[in-house]
């Protein structure tokens, strides 16, 4: 399985307490999956995570998506630039 | 003449205010916006602004939203847009979008357009800091 890097922000960011961990995925992983494996490691932010979208390689994603090693992945709380 | 993009440290100077650079024979019209911080939200009193931003995602994110635009409105209009990250205070411009079209309709448009696509899709977050020494993280708007 790839290793990546997860990186959080905002309000997300401080409820996890890290900009980024590290975590072992399946290759073929979706958006939910990616979801999933955050709220499991990190249940109290669970709502956050479920209210946010996945970019990977800064595009967001949805389905399924190839994993390669070192990728970086973000999770995107809905977001209030302008 | 090239698109100006940027995601920048602080408020954004006199500089990105204006839209001289898109002036042009070519342009019959140019439209600008430009994203003010402002000293109140709901009834509470503002201080300042923290904006957190995804930057290397943020310049894709502008670069998608101007491809729209060509797509949508004017396959030749020409942009600059900048987006300002970190510490804020009412009365600094956090955001300028400046469109450069042939013909007015396509300049509204597009500018409209990049605005409203910012507020969806643009990684950046709003920390409000509040006269009674509290903070929120602003969920869109």
């Amino acid at each position: 399985m790839p290793t990546i890097t997860m990186c959080y922000f905002a309000g997300l960011r401080e409820q996890i307490g890290c900009n980024q961990e590290q975590y072992e995925l399946p290759a073929q992983s979706s958006d939910q999956d990616i979801l999933q494996a955050v709220i499991e490691k990190h249940p109290a932010a669970a709502d956050r995570c479920s209210r946010s979208r996945v970019a990977v390689n800064h595009e967001f994603i949805r389905g399924k998506v190839q994993l390669e090693e070192n990728v970086e992945i973000a999770l995107i709380p809905p977001v209030s630039g302008g | 003449m090239s698109d100006r993009i940027a995601i920048i440290e602080g408020p954004l100077g006199a500089d990105w205010c204006q839209p001289a650079d898109l002036c042009h024979n070519a342009y019959g019209a140019i439209t600008s916006f430009l994203g003010v911080v402002r000293d109140n939200h709901n009834d509470r009193g503002v201080t300042h602004l923290e904006y957190e931003c995804y930057g290397d995602m943020a310049k894709n994110v502008l670069q998608h939203i101007i491809q729209e635009c060509r797509d949508q409105f004017d396959p030749e209009a020409r942009f600059i847009v900048a987006h300002g990250y970190g510490h804020m205070v009412p009365g600094e411009c956090s955001v300028a979008i400046h469109v450069a079209t042939a013909h007015r309709v396509a300049a509204f448009d597009a500018c409209r357009h990049i605005i409203e696509r910012i507020k969806e899709d643009l990684p950046v977050w709003k920390n409000e800091f509040y006269d009674d020494g509290t903070s929120l993280w602003l969920k869109g708007s």
